[in-house]
Formats: structure tokens, C-alpha cells, sequence
């Protein structure tokens, strides 16, 4: 059998006025590529927030790598990468490519210390890794959607994480550098042994990577493997999903679609 | 030109302008950044509340500006974390609260006091030894504060929650920001005033984002933009007989006008 990374146990959680996720339990193990899946203020971002330890569930227990995410050691916490819509981050900072990734080394170096050469040498890997190092002295705000999300991948596995976290993270990338941007995905797994676990709107084009799904939307959740779950067409409509996509193909059809806005 | 530089209140007002103009630049590129200008402006008003207090009991209005400030600063802070009011409504209220506090203050005090005017618009000339030791003091602190903790602050006005979940405690950065704010406003009351304090803290940041997108040299440039400001609208307002805050005010938008244009003409081209 293989380890465990995440375990949710009957995990209820909210923001005060009731719950948005409810009694939630499933486990991921390493090497999982996992897709949550759900409609809009369904609770994704919601389930991926309690696993980086930004999130207290209100009942039950998360576990990360068998410990509560919330009593990290910087050194536990930096095994994990966190990437969000790029959307959500004012681009127009002023900061270079380089170091948006080495701010994926910040609290690990300290407060009152410089980065070191091995700290910029780890940033100038990162970026090697996701294409984007003849970038490095940009300006972060100066790249298209799909560059920008790769650096923010860039700063994601900075620290040669064992689990990459990923919020809808094709929103503001162009359709067609979409299937390149899973493609990277696929890669960085395969190469670097890690388990990923992405919430998206794109069912169909991630159906064929993610061997697990977990649809949330509030009180309803499904975990199983990807086929599972996707075959089985009241799963998919209590989830919220598009039906059409279960029986006509996987990568022809765009679920639940039009952009992201919370 | 150069012999009124053997007055002392001249040297006094040269050395507190330079080190408030730094401070302001520094504490305002990531007032800027991280878009408080709206809170800065709240602390501000703040503080007319607490130099109000200061001049009814008779204490040190630098000491009771920077606890009024601060307090409404934690106040606004906390109460955004905990509460449903949005912070735009929740500093709206606090600022006029203290504000109106400060004016009752003022009511009560039965000698009128003429000095409100320089608490709300500055007076660079009339800065003492005792304001110049306290400037550079306080400068030195907050500027220390800022190196010390320049990474995280940094990370936390470019990405708060990509910050938090990478294990930046983004809750005590934004008090110590908040905590620098207030400080650097209340410090630089004596040379720009309540009213003006918050438009220094943006005008020479908005002016070097104009020049630079380097994150390093944006500190430096806004802070050399800022002491020029200061410098030339002391000159200006001693040779003039201006009203000094607002002099250097009006110089460092000629200077933020003038690179708007000039970038413009470039974009044109
Ligand atoms: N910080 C927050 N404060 C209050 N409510 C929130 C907050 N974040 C999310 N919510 C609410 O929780 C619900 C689930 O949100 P979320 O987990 O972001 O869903 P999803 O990512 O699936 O769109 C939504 O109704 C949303 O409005
Ligand atoms: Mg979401």
C-alpha cells in the first residue's frame, strides 16, 4: 500500500454563518494526481485552503503527511507548493520573474538575512524547470497569462516540494496554452515524484491525467477514482456538473463553463 | 543662499526634512503597493485626535498622536479581521470618530490655540532640537524595522495568502505595517501636517513607479524624489514666505506632473 499524504476525516468547515463543506472524508495518497471538481462557492478553494493550513476546519481532522497542517514546521510547510488563479494577484507590482520565486524561499531564509547564492540558484532551477529562464529579469506583469502561471509554478516547487496544491490555475490562461500548461504539469510529476491536487472548472481536459476526483458542493462530495466518479451521471449532476461530458469524450467539451469570479 | 544654512533652525529643518522625507517614501511604496492608502489616510486623522488630547492636558502631543494613531490603526486592524463591515465603511467610521473626538478636544481647550494650524498643515521652520533628536530616532527604528523585516513585508503586499500558506505570519506583518504607518504619519506631522502627511506618502511612490519597475529601486528613487520634494519646498516656502507643508506638497506633485508627462510624451513616440 502506498502512504498517505492528505486524509480528511468527517471534515466540516465554514466562514462563520453556517458550512460551506460538510462531513467531508477521503485521503490522498503520494503520487496522486487528484482533481476537485464542483460548481462555483462549491467549497474547492475552501478544501485546498484547510490542506496548505490556512484553514481551520470547524469538525474533524485534516491531516497533511500525518500531521495537522496547522502545526507546520517552516520545514514541513515548505514541502508543499501553492499556486492560485494568477487573476488574483495585482501583476503590475513591481517585482522581477526571479524574484517572485525566491519569495518561495523567504521563511525558510528568515527574517533580517539576504537570500544566498544557493537561494538564487535554487529560483534560477525552479524557473529552468517550468521554461521560464531566459524570463528571470522580467518584469512579472510584462508576460502573458500562461508565463505568469508558470512562474508562480516556478515558486511552487522552489523547495522541491512533495505536494503541489493548484486553484484553478488555467484561469487567465488562453485556451491554447492551456493543454501546454498540463502538459508542464504531467512533467514536473513525472520527474519530481509529486502528488498534485488541483481544483478546476476543466473536467474535460483533465480527465485523461487525474487518476483521482473529488467533487465537492456543500454538503454533497464524491471521491474515487477519476472513471468512477466521471461515469457515473448522478454523481455529476448532484455535483453540479455538465452531463454531456460523460458520454460524449472527454476533452471535446467544456464543463460548467465561463469564468471563475469570487 | 548658502550662509542661511548657519541658522540653526535651518540646519533643524534640513536634517527632519530629509529623514521624514526617506521615511515616508520607504513606509509609502508599500502603503502604495499594498493599496492602504484609504487606512493611512484614517491613522492620519487619528492622530488630529490625539494632538488635540495632547494640547487640552498639556502632555507631549507627539506621545498622545502616536498612541491615538495606533490605537485606531489596531482598532481597524482587528475589527477587519473579525468582523462583517467591510474596511473601506469600518475606517470611514473610525476616522471620523477620532476626528470628531479631536474637535471636541479642541472646543474644551479655552485658550485658543493658534498652533492647530501647524498640526494640520506643518511648519518645517518651527521644528525644535527635541523634534529633530525624536525624527531621526524614530526614523532609524522604523527604518531598521523595515530592513529587518523587508522580505516579508515585501511577500505580504505583492501575495498575502501565497505568503501565509508559505509560512509568513501575514497576521503580525500587517500589524507592523499598520504600526509603521502610524509612526511615520505621526512623526512627520511637524514638517508636512495631518492633512498632507497621507499625500506624501503617495505622491513621490506614484511618481518613481513611473520610473522604475525594480522593486530595490523603487525604495531608493522615491525616497531621493521625496527628499528632493522636501528640500526644494523648504527653499521655496523660506524665500517666498509659504506655508511650507503645503509648499512641498505642491513641489512634489510639480515633480509627479511633470514625469506624467514626460512618460507620456515617451509612450507617444
Ligand atoms: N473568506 C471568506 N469569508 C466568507 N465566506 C467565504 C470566504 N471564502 C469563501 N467563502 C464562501 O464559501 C463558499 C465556498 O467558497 P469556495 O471554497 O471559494 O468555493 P469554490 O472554490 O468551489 O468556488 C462560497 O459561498 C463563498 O462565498
Ligand atoms: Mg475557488
Amino acid at each position: 500500500m502506498s502512504e498517505e499524504i492528505i486524509t480528511f476525516k468527517n471534515v466540516s468547515a465554514g466562514y462563520g454563518a453556517g458550512d460551506v463543506v460538510e462531513n467531508i472524508s477521503f485521503s490522498v495518497e503520494k503520487g496522486d494526481y487528484v482533481g476537485v471538481i464542483g460548481p462555483n462557492g462549491g467549497g474547492k478553494s475552501t478544501v485546498l485552503k484547510m490542506i496548505a493550513g490556512v484553514h481551520k476546519p470547524r469538525l474533524g481532522e485534516v491531516r497533511v503527511m500525518g500531521i495537522d497542517p496547522e502545526k507546520f514546521t517552516q520545514k514541513e510547510r515548505s514541502l508543499i507548493g501553492y499556486v492560485r488563479q494568477e487573476t488574483f494577484i495585482d501583476t503590475s507590482f513591481p517585482v522581477k520573474v526571479k524574484d517572485v520565486v525566491l519569495m518561495g524561499r523567504y521563511a525558510l531564509i528568515g527574517p533580517g538575512r539576504r537570500p544566498s547564492d544557493q537561494d538564487e540558484q535554487m529560483a534560477m532551477d525552479a524557473l529552468k524547470r517550468t521554461g521560464m529562464e531566459n524570463f528571470s529579469g522580467s518584469h512579472i506583469g510584462a508576460l502573458s497569462g500562461g508565463q505568469k502561471q508558470r512562474v508562480f509554478i516556478a515558486r511552487g516547487i522552489v523547495n522541491n516540494p512533495e505536494l503541489l496544491i493548484l486553484d484553478e490555475p488555467t484561469t487567465g490562461v488562453d485556451a491554447k496554452n492551456q493543454h501546454a500548461f498540463y502538459e508542464l504539469l504531467l512533467e514536473l510529476k513525472r520527474n519530481y515524484h509529486l502528488t498534485i491536487i488541483m481544483a478546476t472548472h476543466d473536467v474535460s481536459m483533465v480527465s485523461d491525467q487525474v487518476n483521482k476526483v473529488t467533487c465537492v458542493n456543500h454538503g454533497v462530495h464524491m471521491h474515487g477514482e477519476t472513471e468512477e466518479v466521471l461515469k457515473d451521471e448522478k454523481t455529476c449532476e448532484v455535483c453540479g456538473l455538465d452531463t454531456e461530458v460523460i458520454f460524449h469524450g472527454k476533452r471535446k467539451t467544456r464543463v460548467d463553463g465561463g469564468p471563475h469570479n469570487d | 543662499m548658502i550662509e542661511i544654512l548657519h541658522f540653526g533652525f535651518v540646519q533643524r529643518a534640513l536634517i527632519a526634512g530629509v529623514f521624514v522625507g526617506v521615511l515616508l517614501a520607504v513606509i509609502g511604496v508599500y502603503v502604495v503597493l499594498k493599496k492602504m492608502s484609504f487606512i493611512g489616510d484614517g491613522i492620519a486623522h487619528s492622530a488630529f485626535g490625539g494632538v488635540a488630547l495632547g494640547l487640552l492636558i498639556g502632555a507631549n502631543t507627539t506621545i498622545s498622536a502616536v498612541i491615538f494613531a495606533w490605537v485606531t490603526a489596531m482598532l481597524i486592524g482587528i475589527s477587519k479581521k473579525n468582523s462583517r463591515t467591510s474596511e473601506d465603511a469600518l475606517i470611514g467610521i473610525f476616522f471620523a470618530f477620532t476626528m470628531a473626538l479631536g474637535v471636541i478636544f479642541i472646543g474644551f481647550n479655552k485658550r485658543y490655540n493658534a498652533d492647530i494650524f501647524g498640526f494640520l498643515f506643518g511648519d518645517i521652520l518651527a521644528v525644535s532640537a527635541a523634534d529633530v533628536v525624536t525624527i531621526v530616532c524614530v526614523s532609524a527604528l522604523v527604518l531598521f524595522a523595515v530592513w529587518f523585516f523587508y522580505k516579508d513585508l515585501t511577500y505580504f503586499a505583492f501575495d498575502e495568502e501565497g505568503a501565509r500558506v508559505s509560512g509568513i505570519n501575514t497576521d503580525f506583518i500587517y500589524f507592523l505595517l499598520l504600526t509603521l504607518v502610524s509612526v511615520t504619519i505621526v512623526i512627520s506631522i511637524k514638517i508636512v501636517g495631518i492633512i498632507l502627511a497621507v499625500a506624501f506618502l503617495i505622491i513621490p511612490v506614484s511618481t518613481a513607479l513611473m520610473l522604475t519597475l525594480d522593486f530595490k529601486k523603487l525604495i531608493f528613487v522615491s525616497a531621493v524624489i521625496s527628499v528632493i520634494s522636501t528640500i526644494t519646498g523648504f527653499i521655496f516656502s523660506y524665500a517666498f514666505n509659504l506655508a511650507s507643508g503645503a509648499t512641498i506638497v505642491v513641489t512634489a506633485t510639480a515633480l509627479f506632473g511633470g514625469v506624467s508627462l514626460f512618460s507620456y510624451l515617451k509612450k507617444g513616440r
